[in-house]
């Protein structure tokens, strides 16, 4: 009875009822996220991942395939607590299901969180955060690196910005993935490209702003390392406002986007031209002073000059002093001949005023020998005053005997 | 790199002109000298600044492994941000 109770009952194929499993299981449960921790990984060949999802209880496969897979920001290995996004599948030729993983992060957030600060504590002992480490970004950068995605919003903001501040400077983009496994090494690569090329005076390194986990590549070791041992000044540019990337942390400068990027790396052209036309007129100032000092020195009642056009003003004034000087230097000389004038003048009345030269003509000095003083008329003596009579060669003590004369007055 | 090289220098040696000149020590011929190397450079200065560059740049490789410029073309997905 049971035998052909079971009989009647319909009779599924192996494929039947694998497929309304498959159908039951794949219709009613959405996609959703697995966390377990990882065994039995084994990266395929032909690119893509098998591994075991497994906690205390059970175990759950898993596959990943290669175009998921590529954009995974870090290698799974056992032992490594994940979080898989995907769907359940039935495998049909194994009778098996399976999770088909399609995203996978490591780790609950808090965990990639808490390792994120266990990389920043170690660096930070290591000297990679050192401001002492950091070189200064070059003031008038020619040539502007930007390691970034070719195909990204970051590059585009930093050519914008660049080239609107600084036309001058060169943009040469150095393309990197910067999120998925391919970003570490991508960027490590292209920073090292940098500094063997050698013809960047600063990088940009950077993305678009993006979730904790897209911003991965940004928070390794490997390009933390990169950044630190690169030659170039190197500005990170992760558009992460509320918290600091390690590649922020070792950068020489860090910007908060990657337009801001742009602003930090070159100076703004407009604030070059005034500093340039700044530095002329402080020239063309001190040129001035120097020359007006140089003119007060020269000429110290001179009249005051208007000075306009630096360089006819300079010929000018350099013609101005040239004639100052020699006009000095004839003044000079000028009174250097009067003076010889007075000298000699000077001397002709000294000559002249010379007593010695009357006396060798015969004529003889009277003085009184009472006071001294001389005698210039017969009423400067009395008959019997004794006198001196100076004579070329020598002195007469004489007496007054006698007065002639046109009559005394006194 | 010889490019920034000289722009910085160039403005280096404009502000020390400036500098030695505004110090009020040269001799005459010197403060001269001075001030026309410095309105050369104010010149030239000016010149580089207003130059710009049309290209962006990407750095690549040739087949030997060189480094070489290539225009920097963007187009393509923006997929990665």
């Amino acid at each position: 009875m049971a035998t052909g109770s079971a009989e009647r009952q319909r009779v599924y194929s192996v494929s039947e009822i694998t497929a309304q499993v498959k159908g039951l299981l794949e219709t009613s449960l959405p996609a959703l996220w697995v966390e377990g921790e990882v065994s039995n990984f084994t990266h395929h060949s032909s690119g893509h991942m098998y591994f075991t999802l497994k906690d205390q209880q059970s175990q759950l496969q898993c596959v990943m395939f290669r175009r998921a897979n590529a954009r995974l920001a870090f290698r799974p290995e056992g032992g490594m607590k994940v979080r898989a996004w995907g769907r359940i599948k039935v495998y049909e030729p194994a009778g098996k299901y399976q999770l088909v993983v399609e995203r996978m992060r490591r780790g609950g957030v808090g965990d990639l969180a808490a390792a994120v600060e266990e990389l920043k504590r170690k660096l930070k002992e290591e000297g990679l955060f050192d401001p002492t480490h950091r070189q200064p970004l070059p003031l008038f950068p020619g040539t502007v690196a930007v390691v970034t995605s070719k195909t990204g919003a970051a590059v585009r903001d930093v050519i914008r910005v660049v080239r609107t501040r600084f036309p001058a400077a060169r943009i040469v983009v150095v393309p990197a993935p910067v999120q998925g496994a391919a970003a570490v090494p991508g960027i490590v690569a292209a920073l090292r490209d940098l500094a063997a090329w050698g013809g960047a005076d600063v990088a940009v390194v950077g993305r678009g702003g993006g979730a904790l986990e897209d911003l991965m590549a940004f928070n390794s070791e490997e390009v933390a390392r990169a950044i630190y041992d690169c030659p170039v000044p190197v500005v990170s540019a992760v558009g992460h406002e509320i918290d600091f990337t390690i590649a922020d942390l070792v950068a020489d400068a860090r910007a908060a986007t990657p337009s801001n990027a742009g602003e930090i790396v070159v100076p703004d052209r407009e604030a070059v031209a005034a500093s340039i036309g700044a530095a002329g007129s402080a020239l063309s100032r001190a040129v001035r002073s120097r020359l007006s000092r140089e003119s007060d020195r020269l000429e110290s009642s001179g009249r005051a000059y208007a000075f306009r056009l630096p360089r006819e003003l300079i010929e000018r004034l350099a013609q101005r002093v040239d004639e100052l000087a020699r006009r000095t230097l004839a003044a000079a000389s000028a009174r250097c001949r009067d003076s010889r004038a007075r000298l000699e003048r000077a001397a002709s009345e000294l000559r002249l005023s010379d007593p010695s030269g009357p006396l060798a003509r015969g004529y003889a000095a009277v003085r009184r020998i009472t006071d001294g003083a001389m005698v210039r008329s017969v009423a400067d003596v009395d008959i019997g005053a004794a006198v001196t009579v100076t004579v070329s060669d020598g002195a007469l003590d004489c007496e007054v005997r006698n007065i002639h004369g046109r009559g005394r007055k006194r | 790199m010889s490019k920034r090289n000289t722009f910085e220098e160039d403005m280096e040696k404009l502000e020390a002109l400036v500098a030695t000149l505004e110090r009020n020590d040269l001799g005459l011929e010197e403060s001269l000298k001075a001030f026309e190397d410095g309105t050369k450079l104010v010149g030239k200065l000016t010149k580089a600044l207003e130059k710009a560059e049309k290209r962006v740049l990407e750095l690549t490789r040739d087949g030997q492994g060189e480094f070489e410029l290539a225009d920097f073309d963007a187009a393509g997905d923006d997929d990665d941000d």
